[in-house]
């Protein structure tokens, strides 16, 4: 091999180039004896006087900060010694206190990262029809009589078959009102009594008709508008499904955020006494 | 909210330096534009319509709620509110009616411990005792946990806080949690939520609790507890300083029955004699009190008025073996709104010109869950939860289980439903409480009214042209004719009577007189005594007698007694048909057995607010 060939050796050039990189990180960076540096800047030190702080209710003397640093710099030097034999493995507690850590970052940001739009609103109210879907309502004008008034409500019941208005004595008895506006079934329940619109259900539209019963008496009815269980338009009820969304998309967003996670993950169970429904049911995902 | 604890979350998982709590920000102002904006949207009744509600009741995140297994938060209270079945005490749960109104009052004194008990990751959230409270599955444990971290520091012994506890920060993070629900579940016109709290100070044991509630949603940045101050002088100071922040906010105690003498005081906490600007403070800050709850009826007992043959009613007289609080006439509303008289005479206003209103103290999430015939979870967690143990138990601490009720309800008569309307009316006392069911009441003081109108709409615009309503001030110099309305509760018996309570100060004695007023069926006799209207329960179905009674009462009485120069106050109490217990209920369901003692049948009522004659 001539002094020519070995100019050209590639062995050689990278020899050199690494020595002169290595002597140049060397020059810059002079080694040091290895150290476990334990640095407390004015950030650290600020936090370790809050926590101390909450606990006290006081501001700690500068007696205590020492007590605190020397706490800090002792749990320090032990925890990262317990690191370093691996003792946050397998630990429960830290493992619970780890995941949970966890679980509340990935919700919290699973969550930040869908803003509402209407698309959404939509498609969620469309997806939960039983949950929105309006009960019936009815309009309707009513005449009260309380027991033992019978007669008086069936020639009542006359009278306004023929035209006659409301008698001035039948206003609003019993602080009942006698016209009701597109009353929700619900709410007429709450103030008739539970059997009231089902009652209601059964009349004519358009005349005066009953007597029927409730929780206070009989009443003659003239129903004038019957609507019935529908799904409302999202206008209608933005506010109510926007909570419902949210409420919803808050319990999503943990089963999501653990979905994506647990996609990285095989679970292969081989330890006996799992109910099959288990295992396969994982091991699916 | 959310935001910043997951990036205080973040941060802290980084390594970086961590903050012990969030920062709840202030609640924004400009939004209680929008409110009164949405608020003058909903239409006006003049002549008021009766609104139902809650006024007194605990979440998760009150923390001897939390021990006792109750994970539900304000938000779930409001929706059960609302009728929604939710999962109460282990079970799935709805009230039969949802409500107008509700006020989740959580105890403020624990509020930063509910921060790191109920949110996994915050500081304090591993600590053993946290844990045990999360984790106390048992009666024996949770009432251990409760003795010493709840009951203890309530009644002034020992730290108010548990280790664990983060300060001012988690406080004011919870509070801001609970407005946000508060918040999000208002509905002007349909259902109105207040924001409200309660303040627990039981000096020496003695019950000296009020709830606070705010008008709107401009609210302090964290609540007033009895950590401050157990002294309900330092509360008023308080709530005052917040009033000249321009907050609106007022106070109502309740459970006078265990405040051993110390709410209708003859002295102030710190041992000062009571002076006019004591009582003037307490008259503006404390309009209403709450007459019933679930521990019992503060009303009257047998003991101090035995003329008054129903004060026999929910007395929950167990109280009494515990906690050195045995009945005394001082301890209750009747003796309570006398004594006021005499102050008026004395001082020349009156600190004790109460309003009525009802809750339940339910510790449960459950707002006015008041049925007998739906009390199937109880109310205290796991001292209550069954049949077979509200049979036999003790809520320990306080009183036998079996002399518990479901609780009582607030009636409000206000021009819409929405805080605004209800928050006045509350405020001018135009209110009534309810052993739980929804029988209406009102009564007007004047002069000229009629012995009968054409309609309930003549007869209230009368007693608003002539008189005025429930918590208000009979101004006349002859002897006030009161009109007197009820109607039942449309899913309850008739009514039986209306009885107006009188109370008077005369030659330095405090009396007051039952009138029955009303009675259903011709039964009032000449002498003012009413036939009893013998309509027993079946005691085999818990059915009510639905023959007997009139759905509605009306009428007017005259003071027959009316002296112009002394102070008087006047409430109306309606009685509706006798129903059966819950404890009957629980009988029949599952086959327990409760003491001989204990009643199974009860006469349910409804307490008008008073309205005074005061002589300055």
């Amino acid at each position: 091999m001539t002094v020519k060939s070995l100019v050209r050796e590639p062995l050689l050039h990278f020899l050199v180039l690494g020595g002169l990189i290595f002597a140049g990180w060397y020059w810059l960076h002079p080694p040091r004896p290895p150290v476990n540096e334990i640095v407390i800047d004015q950030n650290e030190l600020d936090h370790l006087k809050m926590l101390w702080k909450a606990q006290w209710k006081r501001d700690p003397a500068p007696g205590d900060v020492q007590a605190i640093i020397d706490r800090h710099v002792r749990e320090e030097v032990f925890y990262r010694e317990g690191l370093k034999l691996g003792l946050d493995r397998n630990d429960e507690i830290v493992k619970r206190r780890i995941s949970q850590k966890m679980e509340a970052v990935a919700n919290d940001v699973g969550a930040l990262m869908k803003p509402v739009t209407d698309a959404d609103l939509a498609a969620f109210l469309e997806a939960h029809p039983d949950q929105f879907r309006l009960p019936p309502a009815y309009r309707f004008s009513q005449v009260l009589f309380v027991k033992g008034e019978e007669a008086k409500a069936q020639a009542t019941l006359a009278a306004l078959r023929a035209g006659q208005p409301i008698p001035a004595a039948d206003a609003a008895r019993l602080g009942v009102p006698n016209a009701w506006k597109d009353a929700p079934a619900p709410d007429l329940a709450n103030a008739f009594g539970d059997a009231f619109p089902r009652e209601l259900e059964g009349l004519p539209l358009g005349e005066w008709a009953g007597p029927i019963a409730s929780g206070y008496g009989l009443h003659l009815v003239r129903l004038e508008r019957r609507d019935a269980p529908h799904l409302p338009e999202l206008d209608e009820v933005r506010a109510w499904v926007e909570r419902e969304y949210e409420y919803q998309a808050q319990i999503d967003a943990e089963q999501a955020a653990f979905d994506t996670l647990l996609k990285d993950y095989s679970v292969r169970i081989t330890a006996k006494g799992v109910p099959p429904a288990t295992r396969t049911a994982l091991a699916a995902k | 909210m959310k935001n910043a604890l997951a990036w205080g979350l973040i941060t802290v998982s980084l390594g970086l330096a961590g903050c012990s709590g969030d920062k709840a920000p202030v609640p924004d102002v400009s939004e209680g534009s929008a409110q009164a904006q949405a608020e003058a949207d909903v239409p006006q009744n003049p002549l008021k319509e009766a609104y139902f509600g809650e006024t007194h009741v605990h979440t998760g995140v009150s923390m001897d709620a939390f021990i006792g297994g109750n994970r539900l938060t304000p938000d779930d209270a409001y929706r059960f509110a609302t009728g929604e079945e939710i999962m109460v005490n282990g079970s799935m749960h709805k009230i039969k009616r949802p409500l107008d109104f509700a006020a989740v009052t959580d105890h403020a004194e624990f509020m930063g411990e509910a921060y790191s008990l109920m949110t996994p990751g915050a500081p304090g959230y591993d600590d053993p005792v946290a844990k045990s409270f999360r984790e106390a599955s048992d009666l024996k444990t949770a009432l251990g946990l409760y003795g010493k971290y709840v009951l203890a520091p309530l009644a002034g012994g020992g730290s108010p806080h548990p280790a664990f506890f983060q300060g001012a920060e988690a406080i004011k993070t919870t509070w801001k949690k609970n407005w946000d629900a508060t918040e999000k579940y208002y509905k002007p016109g349909t259902f109105t939520t207040i924001h409200a709290y309660e303040w627990t100070s039981a000096p020496g044991g003695a019950n000296l609790h009020r709830n606070v509630l705010f008008r709107d949603n401009h609210v302090p940045d964290m609540p007033f507890s009895s950590n401050e101050s157990s002294d309900p002088e330092q509360l008023w100071a308080w709530m005052k300083a917040q009033r000249a922040k321009g907050m609106k906010l007022f106070a109502m105690p309740h459970n006078s029955n265990e405040s051993k003498g110390l709410l209708f005081t003859e002295a102030t906490l710190s041992g000062k004699p009571i002076t006019k600007d004591y009582a003037e403070t307490r008259a503006s800050m404390e309009p209403l009190i709450e007459m019933m709850q679930i521990k019992g009826n503060s009303e009257v007992v047998p003991d101090f008025w035995p003329a008054d043959e129903f004060a026999d009613f929910e007395n929950a007289r167990s109280l009494q073996d515990y906690n050195g609080r045995t009945f005394k006439k001082q301890n209750f509303v009747r003796w309570g709104l006398g004594r006021g008289l005499k102050y008026k005479a004395d001082l020349g206003i009156n600190p004790f010109k109460y309003g009525f209103v009802g809750g339940t103290d339910s510790h449960n999430g459950a707002p006015s869950n008041v049925e007998e015939n739906n009390w199937l979870v109880g109310s205290h967690g796991l001292a209550d939860k069954t049949a077979e143990i509200r049979a036999a138990a003790i809520l320990e601490g306080e009183m036998k289980v079996s002399d518990l009720n479901p609780g009582a309800l607030t009636g409000v008569w206000a021009t819409s439903n929405t805080r605004g309307a209800i928050w006045d009316s509350m405020a001018a006392k135009e209110t009534f409480a309810t052993s739980g069911p929804r029988m209406k009441v009102r009564a007007f003081a004047g002069q000229g009214f009629a012995a009968k109108y054409a309609s309930y709409s003549e007869l209230v615009k009368a007693g608003y042209a002539k008189g005025v309503p429930m918590g208000g001030n009979y101004t006349g110099d002859k002897a006030p004719q009161i009109l007197v309305w009820a109607v039942k509760d449309p899913i309850g018996p008739n009514l039986d009577r209306i009885q107006i309570v009188k109370g008077w100060y005369e030659n330095g004695e405090i009396k007051d007189k039952v009138f029955n007023v009303v009675a259903s069926g011709q039964r009032l006799r000449p002498d003012g005594s009413v036939v009893p209207i013998d309509a027993p329960i079946d005691r085999k179905t818990g059915k009510f007698n639905a023959q007997k009674g009139d759905p509605e009462l009306s009428g007017v009485w005259t003071d027959p007694d009316y002296d112009p120069a002394q102070q008087a106050y006047y409430y109306i109490r309606v009685l509706q048909l006798p129903t059966a217990r819950w404890s009957l209920y629980d009988e029949l369901r599952a086959g327990v057995k409760f003491a001989p003692d204990v009643k199974r049948e009860i006469v349910e009522r409804a307490w008008g607010s008073p309205i005074w004659h005061e002589v300055d």
